[in-house]
């Protein structure tokens, strides 16, 4: 696209164009009756569902701990979580839309470590999973008009759970002497280990996610042994729940 | 914007409820207890094994819980003096009440943690403790009322302290009231508080006879404003029973 | 401040057998001093000075401003993730207003260097935030007297907002008392302009007024404070530093003309038996309702000198 025929005819590239002069860039399209990213004018995007974990380590829970903003572990840990559950595509995206095009569901999961003896990932990730099959989304009537700011009202019929295709299991391990694996390690045992790699795995073997925050290089033999051993305690404990319940 | 946590949209909203007959409890209370009846309490000690001393309470819908780190050597600026300091800490989980909160703390928690300070400082024996902090931290995960929950918290911390070994003249309890027209009602719920015109929090110690700590506010008759006091008293002996049976269980 | 033991058993003592160390009775205020108007630049003030004690000035400014939902402070809503509450109830602790159609009244208090001098240090800017927000909740809220929907200018957007600002020039014992004094003055000496607030087309427009001004309704239900001090067995009122020393635990209560109780705070690392606590109360709301007539009186005697061009003499 070329530049403006005043300002002597050089050429700049959209991207720049649409930094220095985005009224003008945005117009260019409206001119042709389609807007920047495509759509047509009077089309909304497919609003995507949210789910907003946050885990929370309070002075509370460990000595260890002061109150103030969330440290580098915990940070770390929630972002970890928001990967597995977007990318994870857990939740079925059809029972949380309320309004197709308007409204949807946002899930704020606040996750709260009330004493800290090691090993936060495995049981915060059980926790969320037990408190996402307790979810109950009440059955609720938007308004007429496309005013964003009212509040939708709460009818009387039954609330709903919302739909998990899939269950998530994660077990850590710490790394001692750079090849010992140490399943679920105390916080004495956290202190001493040279790393500690998390494998979230699904009811059905897949792999979700591996979170192994920083410390000693681990070599992808030990890596696939701590697969190896996430893989036999979850299909010991999906049989011993007697499949993780929907 | 808070970069350190996971942010939701810029706006979300919360539904509101169905239309629900409107509270009166000055005839009849919700849940049906009496005026001067209050909710019936659970205690725990020790569930915090990290902490030094732990306790949590559960009144009706109310869910509290409370670490107690200390004594720890107090930090410069305060090491000068002869006695220990109390420092509390008050804060509800997001998901305590019908609004999500957020981690930061608000006017509301930071005037808390400055009742609770107040409340139990008469009772905890500092001098025991020169150039210390003892140091609370009570977590609410289900707030149903919020001077009740206040109340629960109070007991709870008292509870934790104990359990901490840390000396203390008595142990004390806490009881709220709400005034609702010339009736006063012991521990109102949420939806109660939602229509009562001033309320009570009053902080005794059973044994010693003493009260502690007392703050009220709305526009009350004197004679009103004693017999809540009164009652809020009585109270109090009865929630005493049931923490000092928490910790003679231990 | 320091206070030796043997100087603290005289006055306890004293206090027991019903005298204080300046002879007054352990239930006798010292004379005050109430004046009104000096600070032309203000909405209203009023100084209070107890006779050779504690001097407050009090000042208030009244400014258009945006009616809130939730009082709810900076910190949280940079969390980035605060949820709107579309039906709020009411928060009696805090008295947050959550209806769209009344103002609110904002208080801070400071405290002079002069002042500063006489107190701990590290207790002054918590004794200032402590008495901030006994302010700010006394007066926000049926309690406070003040009609707080007459100060709502466009219902669901703007109010007025009375910023009331208190500085402590002395200290000499009583401070709390003599806060609510002044700020009860500076209430009364108050004028709001007038607001007039045209709709056209369901569209709301106001204009302020540059000559005409009202007062502020409900002034004379706002509370005062009258804080009693336990002493050895027995309670006094209007305290000097010394005595304040001396006693362990005090009961403030919040009265208003009406006699009845807008508040009540407990302060002190004492505690109170039940019976001297309801003493307290009930000596606390006859003291208070009595201090509130007087005031009254001498804020009227002010007002009917303003209006006869009598110029206040100001700082003395």
């Amino acid at each position: 696209m070329s530049g403006d025929a005043a300002t002597g005819g050089f050429v700049l590239d959209p991207d720049t164009f649409k930094k220095i002069q985005p009224l003008e860039y945005h117009r260019r399209f409206l001119e042709q009756d389609v807007r920047a990213d495509g759509r047509p004018l009077r089309m909304f995007r497919a609003l995507e569902f949210r789910a907003v974990p946050n885990i929370d380590l309070p002075a509370l829970c460990s000595p260890q701990f002061r109150p103030g903003p969330p440290g580098e572990l915990t940070q770390s840990l929630s972002t970890f979580l928001e990967h597995i559950i977007s990318s994870g595509h857990i939740i079925d995206l059809d029972t949380l839309c309320v309004a197709s095009g308007r409204a949807v569901w946002v899930l704020y999961a606040d996750i709260i470590c009330l004493n800290y003896a090691g090993n936060v990932l495995d049981a915060a990730v059980a926790a969320l999973m037990a408190a996402l099959r307790n979810v109950r989304l009440p059955d609720v009537t938007v308004g007429e008009d496309a005013d964003a700011d009212a509040a939708p009202v709460i009818s009387g019929k039954p609330s709903k759970p919302i739909h998990l295709s899939r269950s998530l299991v994660s077990s850590t391990f710490g790394v001692f002497d750079k090849q010992l694996l140490l399943a679920d390690p105390t916080n004495e045992e956290e202190a001493l280990v040279s790393s500690s790699v998390s494998v979230v795995l699904d009811d059905k073997d897949v792999v979700c996610g591996v979170f192994k925050p920083g410390g000693a290089a681990a070599s992808k033999a030990l890596i696939d042994e701590c697969i190896a051993a996430a893989r036999e305690r979850t299909s010991r404990l999906v049989e011993a729940l007697g499949g993780l319940g929907k | 914007m808070d970069r350190k946590r996971i942010a939701g949209p810029e706006k979300s909203v919360v539904p509101l409820p169905a239309p629900a007959p409107p509270v009166n409890p000055q005839t009849a209370r919700p849940d049906k207890r009496r005026r001067d009846q209050i909710r019936s309490l659970y205690t725990k000690t020790g569930s915090v094994t990290q902490a030094n001393g732990s306790a949590y309470v559960e009144a009706g819908n109310i869910k509290v819980l409370c670490a107690v780190y200390g004594p720890r050597q107090s930090s410069s600026k305060n090491s000068s003096s002869n006695t220990g300091t109390l420092q509390c800490d008050f804060k509800y989980a997001p998901f305590s009440g019908g609004k999500r909160r957020g981690y930061a703390k608000d006017d509301q928690e930071k005037e808390f943690s400055l009742v609770l300070e107040q409340a139990l400082t008469p009772a905890v024996r500092l001098e025991q403790y020169p150039k210390s902090t003892i140091q609370a931290f009570v977590l609410v995960l289900e707030n149903d009322g919020s001077l009740a929950s206040l109340a629960a918290a109070i007991s709870c911390a008292a509870l934790a302290l104990a359990n901490a070994g840390i000396e203390m003249n008595d142990l004390v309890t806490a009881c709220a009231a709400g005034y609702f027209g010339s009736a006063v009602c012991l521990d109102p719920t949420l939806d109660e508080e939602a229509v009562q015109s001033g309320a009570v929090l009053l902080s005794y110690m059973p044994v010693l006879n003493e009260v502690t700590h007392l703050i009220q506010t709305g526009e009350i008759a004197p004679a009103q404003c004693v017999q809540a006091v009164e009652l809020c008293i009585g109270a109090c002996s009865q929630i005493h029973t049931v923490t000092q049976e928490a910790l003679l269980a231990e | 401040m320091l206070i030796g033991a043997s100087e603290r058993d005289f006055i306890t003592k004293g206090v027991e057998s019903g005298i204080r160390a300046d002879g007054r009775g352990p239930l006798d205020f010292r004379q005050f001093f109430l004046e009104t108007g000096m600070i032309t630049q203000a909405s209203g003030s009023c100084r209070a000075t107890i006779d050779f004690g504690t001097d407050v000035l009090a000042g208030v400014k009244v400014q258009v401003g945006d009616i809130e939902g939730r009082v709810d402070s900076d910190e949280a809503q940079a969390d980035g993730a605060m949820v709107e509450d579309a039906g709020a109830g009411d928060d009696a602790e805090t008295g947050a207003q959550s209806r769209g159609n009344v103002g609110r009244v904002v208080c801070t208090v400071e405290c002079s260097p002069a002042a500063k001098s006489v107190l701990d240090a590290r207790e002054v800017d918590d004794m200032c935030n402590e008495y901030s927000q006994i302010l700010t909740r006394t007066l926000n809220g049926p309690h406070g007297g003040l009609d707080l929907q007459k100060l709502c200018i466009i219902p669901g957007s703007t109010c007025w907002v009375v910023n009331v600002d208190v500085l402590i020039l002395d200290y000499g014992g009583n401070v709390l008392d003599t806060i609510f004094m002044a700020v009860r003055g500076a209430l009364h000496n108050t004028r709001l302009p007038k607001a007039t607030v045209e709709q056209t087309d369901g569209h709301f427009e106001f204009d302020i007024s540059d000559d005409e001004t009202e007062i502020l309704a409900g002034r004379e239900s706002v509370p005062v404070a009258m804080t009693l001090s336990k002493i050895g067995t027995s309670r006094i009122v209007d305290s000097t530093p010394l005595e304040a020393l001396c006693s362990a635990a005090q009961v403030t209560v919040f009265v208003n003309r009406a006699g009845n109780v807008c508040g009540l705070q407990k302060s002190g690392k004492g505690s109170l038996e039940p019976s001297i606590l309801i003493d307290m109360i009930e000596t606390g709301v006859k003291l208070g309702t009595e201090l509130a007539e007087k005031l009254d009186a001498v804020l009227d005697r002010e007002e009917r000198d303003r209006l006869s061009h009598i110029e206040p003499t100001g700082f003395r």
